[in-house]
């Protein structure tokens, strides 16, 4: 099958990118095209322009910042991701995450960048990347501002992404002294999250001072879970203190869920405790 | 159109193309390098990987000007070609080869591409490696094992470590070309991308077809307006109901299927053929379709087979005594009454099976190419991958309004079939529209559409009861089923005789009596797949089985054993099994195995951690052949040359399953020819005699043997002629080696071919082989003239706080009287067991209301290598005495008692029953949650 037919723009720099896309207001980007190309192609998506971002390299650096964070510019594919130094350190969890993506053909062309702006609720980076307190920027011809990946998924398949604005990378926060994990049940097929839980724990000896939960998966978007992570901080992390976070996710997300006849909303919703739990236990391992 | 620039294996290549094209479409129809396959479009099935810059992609997805200017490989630049331009295969495609990783070679290109990008960075991966780097890739022929092997042995030849060795099954009784492992003479074509399916063909001036297709499951059609259609440039013809010639209607044993619905008649599915266009592109068939304009009349649909027996549910076909049935099928066997009352335990369930698809990695493509085109053409000729090419040849004719022999079906390389491939696809489409345009057509399926249109396996409701003496003897099998036959018979008939004839499993049961309902519905039709009918009531048979075995507190394989047929039991439907029962070997084979792997302290059940573990055992029968009183004849023909080559024609076709190298085998063994002198034609309606379907794991049987007795006259013409003229006595005359021996001294093969044809003698013999006379159901006697026996056991893992099901092991034993080529059969015993698992974990083919839901790839859940578990494959060689060298069938036996074997290690895990499959593991959680013992419902089933 065919898709229909499309303009295919080609920018070799950030600033021409731009303005192209101010220019046309319809013109959809083209990061790794994973997702969208075959969207085109069962005509469940039709673009008259595509914006081909592929050689921007300037968006695809992976660099330590100055507070010890990872800059990860929006083109870095998930395998660069997973295999990067600096990822690795900084924020472990998130190169774990991005060698769980798809199979190794997505990993070598899908990005981040193109991950987070079509945000599927099954996608493993960007429930990481709200877990981890990340940041995005987003540049268009006018400007740049950022936001915080907690603004930054608004529902379904929807991210504050205005038309003629690109994301052009993702600060995330150097949490090398922390304990992280991402943990999914897969998909038996696709190997999409069913259910994934991405946690941050902040640790004073067996305590944990602080933590950050989110959810992916079973949610219409990825989700903080801040029930779950009143009780884990200032616990040891015992089974207790797990038991309590796995009710307080599943009550977190009461209000979030999304399902479908192979996993109900509410298989979905147990499953978020017993990977909340597992996702603790992975971190501290 | 714009200008795009591409390396290709070293060779650069300037283009115009459509800035919307993918790199695979460039790829093949464009530059011309076919070996790249096109599974899905949706980057679900990964067989279109290449690699750019030598990273791997899905060329069917990734947009070509995205590769402008890099370097593309593809597989047929992965061999290398030394000065003498001689061909030195890649260690992967080598060893492919060698584990006979290979079997209708459609996903082959994409599974060496995608393992080659994976070697490339790790030359000795891990077993988990690998399923991370393949689990995206599918093959649905081999099951995987067979491909571990494949890479690890590759990756070991690479690093300079050597091969691994093959793992050959144990034979009896090999001799020069039986029970050997040959190679299929074609396969290196297979690991090349030189072997060619239906869309790597193309034709001067072809153009391209698409079918418009019902908006609703039941409709009468009030309208169709094909005018703006036939005005859009480009379009060549668009034509319905009214411009078919002859009969417009197709079906294999009830002629009840449209060709296209015309104005006035109803479309009863979603798949139903409206109207077809041919035209200049792709794209602008596509267009057209469109641009055809129909009103409907929506009629209320019969969404399930047992709605379908009621007296609200509204008729399918008209006209028929039975309204909506289908076939009533009745087994009677003994008296069912006096057995229940002699029985000391009675099981009585339901169980639920659902609709599968086949999802064979090859869409279907056909190719008409009008008569008189050019001199290769003189008659209307179809190029279509097809397991029956004369009845495809028969139903083409009959629409046409021409005589049988007017038309050739020339049959191609098939990408699998599975049963999916022997009702009409796009055959008497392209006829149509060949005729029409006076120009070659081909139509070529998208994923989506095959997957709409395609007849399926049944969905079967089965209500099994089960009667047992205190020491464990069966006493009576009383059952009724309920299958789901969609809107047009196809081979509905014969599906649900099989399950209800075998709806007793493979034991001596004195007393049966068994009603079986194949109803019509507005679902997608149901048809032949793999097992035949089989697959649903040994799924209840099985897990009666253990259900009984529970009640009498007995070891479940000792019920088994109690009860297994052997020689001197009469099956249910009245035949005395007179030889070639292997069934208690296949038992002992296996619990032999499973009991030892744990040192004695067998366990059937057991929990480590958050994890239960559970063995459970299934036993099964299969027919080989037609059976039930249908005439089974399968012709053949074996020609000699005086090069001292030979020659095999029949129709018979190779989907994979490897029957180019047993008849290769049979003729080499009864000339005494080497195998590498044998060269196999199949499935052309002009050039070869009718070898019947390729179905009923019949064809090693049929024609092995159609070949076998050619061979062998022809052997006995030589031997006379040999004998005359060296005047020797024909008994001291050996074929052997390429050579006619006698006592010390010899003539070459082809010499002994050359004096015959002086003398006029024939060199070319035709044997039409009629298998062993069979009786209908309900008249006594022998229903089948061979059996296949299988028993297998599964290790399942449930995780305890999530319900998943993962299969660790499965052994089995398969008895299929001899193995002709022990590696090709083992590869189809791997790729049941797979295909199997499938069935009772993920696969599911969900229709709503009559409205299919699962018409993406990425909504039918099929196994890939991440979940194959480990198997081990015994055989048992039970001979039978007709068939070939005493072989019976094996294509379908594997695929029958995985799923029961896995529902019976559930419940020996957590204690908990699967009535229903796909296996739901949220209810499975919840009922491991409440303490309940049983789970109804499916993976699909909406609560």
């Amino acid at each position: 099958m065919w898709p229909s037919a499309f303009e295919y723009q080609r920018p070799v720099s950030l600033a021409e990118a731009l303005q192209v896309l101010s220019d046309h207001e319809d013109a959809k980007v083209l990061a790794g095209g994973h997702s969208l190309l075959p969207a085109m192609k069962l005509r469940l998506a039709e673009h008259e322009m595509l914006v081909d971002i592929g050689r921007l390299s300037e968006l695809k650096e992976i660099i330590t910042i100055r507070n010890g964070g990872v800059k990860i510019g929006a083109l870095a594919t998930h395998a660069e991701i997973a295999a990067s130094v600096d990822v690795q350190r900084a924020c472990p969890a998130l190169a774990s995450a991005a060698g769980m993506v798809g199979d190794q053909q997505v990993r070598n062309w899908g990005t981040l960048g193109g991950n987070l702006a079509h945000s599927d609720p099954a996608s493993d980076p960007t429930t990481v990347v709200l877990a981890c307190g990340g940041t995005i920027q987003i540049q268009s011809a006018s400007g740049s501002r950022s936001v915080s990946a907690d603004d930054f998924f608004i529902d379904l398949f929807t991210v504050d992404i205005n038309p003629g604005e690109l994301i052009t990378s993702v600060e995330l926060p150097d949490l090398s002294r922390h304990k992280s994990a991402y943990v999914k049940m897969a998909h038996p097929a696709s190997r999409y999250a069913v259910v994934g839980v991405g946690v941050v724990l902040e640790m004073s000896g067996n305590t944990c001072t602080s933590a950050r939960v989110a959810v992916g998966g079973a949610t219409v978007k990825p989700t903080r879970a801040p029930g779950a992570e009143s009780a884990l901080a200032g616990s040891t992390l015992d089974e207790a203190a797990l038991n309590a976070a796995a009710d307080a996710v599943k009550s977190d997300i009461a209000d979030m869920l999304i399902g479908d006849m192979n996993y109900p909303e509410d298989y979905r919703q147990e499953m978020a405790g017993v990977y909340l739990k597992r996702a603790v236990r992975a971190a501290l391992s | 159109m714009s200008q795009l620039n591409l390396t290709v294996n070293g060779t650069a290549h300037t283009l115009n193309v459509p800035e919307s094209r993918t790199l695979a479409e460039v790829l093949r129809y464009d530059l011309g390098f076919t070996g790249t396959k096109i599974g899905c479009e949706e980057a679900e099935c990964g067989i279109c990987t290449v690699h750019v810059d030598g990273v791997p992609v899905d060329s069917c997805i990734y947009p070509a000007f995205k590769a402008d200017g890099k370097k593309i490989s593809t597989i047929e630049g992965l061999a290398t070609h030394d000065a003498e331009g001689e061909e030195h295969l890649h260690p992967l495609q080598q060893e492919f080869i060698n584990h006979c990783a290979v079997q209708c070679g459609f996903c082959t290109p994409g599974l060496i591409m995608t393992s080659a990008a994976l070697l490339n960075e790790n030359s000795n991966p891990s077993e988990q490696d690998i399923k991370i780097a393949l689990k995206d890739t599918y093959c649905r022929c081999t099951g995987y094992t067979s491909v571990m092997q494949a890479i690890k042995s590759a990756g070991g030849i690479l690093r300079g470590d050597g091969p691994l060795p093959v793992n050959e099954p144990a034979v009896d009784e090999p001799t020069a070309n039986i029970s050997r492992s040959l190679k299929v003479p074609d396969i290196v074509d297979r690991v090349t991308g030189r072997a060619k399916f239906s869309d790597d063909y193309t034709f001067p001036d072809m153009l391209f077809a698409r079918t418009l297709r019902s908006a609703y499951p039941h409709a009468v059609v009030l309208h169709i307006d094909t005018s703006r259609a036939q005005a859009l440039p480009g379009v060549r013809a668009v034509l319905t109901a009214e411009d078919i010639p002859g009969e417009n209607i197709h079906g294999l044993v009830h002629l009840d299927w449209p060709v296209m619905v015309g104005v006035g008649q109803k479309a009863r599915y979603m798949g139903d053929a409206i109207a077809i266009v041919a035209a200049d592109s792709q794209d602008i068939a596509d267009a057209a379709l469109g641009l055809i304009d129909v009103e409907y009349e929506v009629l209320g649909v019969v969404d399930n087979p047992i709605f379908a027996h009621s007296p609200e549910a509204p008729i399918l076909h008209e006209g028929r005594e039975d309204g909506n049935l289908l076939k009533h099928i009745k087994v009677r066997h003994g008296d069912i009454e006096q057995g229940f009352a002699e029985a000391d335990v009675i099981i009585e369930r339901t169980y639920h099976t659902p609709t599968t698809e086949h999802a064979f990695l090859e869409p279907e493509c056909a190719i008409g190419v009008p008569a008189g085109f050019n001199a290769e053409h003189s008659k209307l000729t179809v190029y279509v991958g097809s397991q029956i090419p004369y009845q495809d040849r028969n139903q083409i004719a009959r629409a046409m309004n021409l005589p049988d022999e007017a038309v050739r079906v020339r049959g191609v390389l098939i990408g699998g079939g599975f049963g999916g491939k022997e009702d009409i696809a796009g055959q008497i489409h392209v006829s149509l529209l060949a005729q029409a345009t006076q120009q070659p057509v081909k139509m070529l399926y998208t994923r989506q559409e095959s997957l709409l249109f395609h007849p399926k396996r049944h969905a079967t409701v089965i209500r099994i009861k089960t009667g047992a003496k205190k020491d464990g003897t069966l006493t009576a099998v009383e059952a009724e089923l309920y299958g789901d036959g969609g809107a047009y018979a196809s081979l509905s008939d014969k599906v649900m005789t099989r399950a209800t004839t075998h709806a007793t499993g493979p034991y001596n049961v004195p007393n049966a009596k068994i009603d079986c309902f194949a109803m019509y519905t507005n679902n997608p039709p149901s048809g032949a797949f793999r097992g035949f009918g089989v697959t649903q009531s040994a799924f209840a048979v099985e897990q009666n089985m253990d259900l009984v075995a529970e009640a009498l507190g007995m070891d479940p394989v000792q019920l088994r054993l109690i009860n297994a047929q052997k020689v001197g039991v009469t099956t249910a439907t009245g035949q005395l099994l007179r030889e070639s029962v292997g069934l208690i070997d296949t038992i002992d084979k296996v619990t032999v195995d499973m009991r030892g792997g744990l040192n004695g302290s067998f366990r059937w059940g057991w929990q480590e951690g958050d994890k239960a573990y559970g063995w459970g055992i299934a036993s099964a029968y299969k027919n080989t052949g037609l059976g039930g009183g249908a005439p089974d004849k399968s012709e053949a023909e074996v020609e000699a040359f005086e090069d001292g080559t030979v020659a095999v024609r029949t129709s018979s076709a190779d989907m994979g399953q490897g029957l180019v190298a047993v008849l290769a085998q049979c003729a080499a063994e009864e000339l005494g020819v080497p195998y590498e002198r044998i060269r196999v034609l199949l499935s052309d309606t002009d050039l070869t005699p009718d070898g019947g379907p390729t179905t009923a794991s019949r064809q090693t049987y049929m024609s092995g043997n159609a070949v076998r007795h050619a061979a062998a006259n022809l052997r006995e013409a030589l031997t006379s002629v040999v004998s005359e003229e060296y005047d020797k006595p024909p008994a001291q005359l050996r074929f052997e080696e390429g050579l006619v021996r006698v006592n010390g001294t010899s003539i070459q093969f082809g010499e002994a071919v050359h004096l015959a044809k002086e003398q006029g003698i024939a060199t070319r013999i035709r044997h039409e082989y009629w298998g062993p006379k069979t009786q209908p159901l309900g008249t006594g006697g022998d229903m089948h003239f061979a059996f296949s026996y299988a028993t297998q056991a599964a290790l399942v893992s449930v995780d305890l706080n999530t319900g998943a099901v993962h299969v660790e092991k499965v052994i089995s034993a398969t008895d299929i009287g001899r193995a002709i080529n022990p590696l090709l059969l083992q590869g189809q015993i791997e790729g049941g067991i797979v295909m199997a698992m499938g069935n009772c974990l993920t696969e599911s083919y969900i229709i709503e209301n009559g409205v299919p839901w699962s018409t993406l790839l990425a909504r039918y859940k099929m196994p890939s290598i991440k979940h194959t578990p480990e198997i081990i494959s015994h055989l048992v060689e039970d001979r039978s005495a007709d068939g070939p060298y005493g072989a019976k069938g094996v294509g379908e036996i594997p695929s029958i008692n995985t799923s029961p074997a896995i529902a019976n290690a559930i419940y020996h895990a957590v204690g908990v029953r699967v009535f229903s499959i796909p296996v739901d593991q949220d209810a499975l959680l919840r009922a491991m949650r409440t303490g309940s013992t049983e789970v109804h419902t499916a993976w699909h089933d909406v609560r």
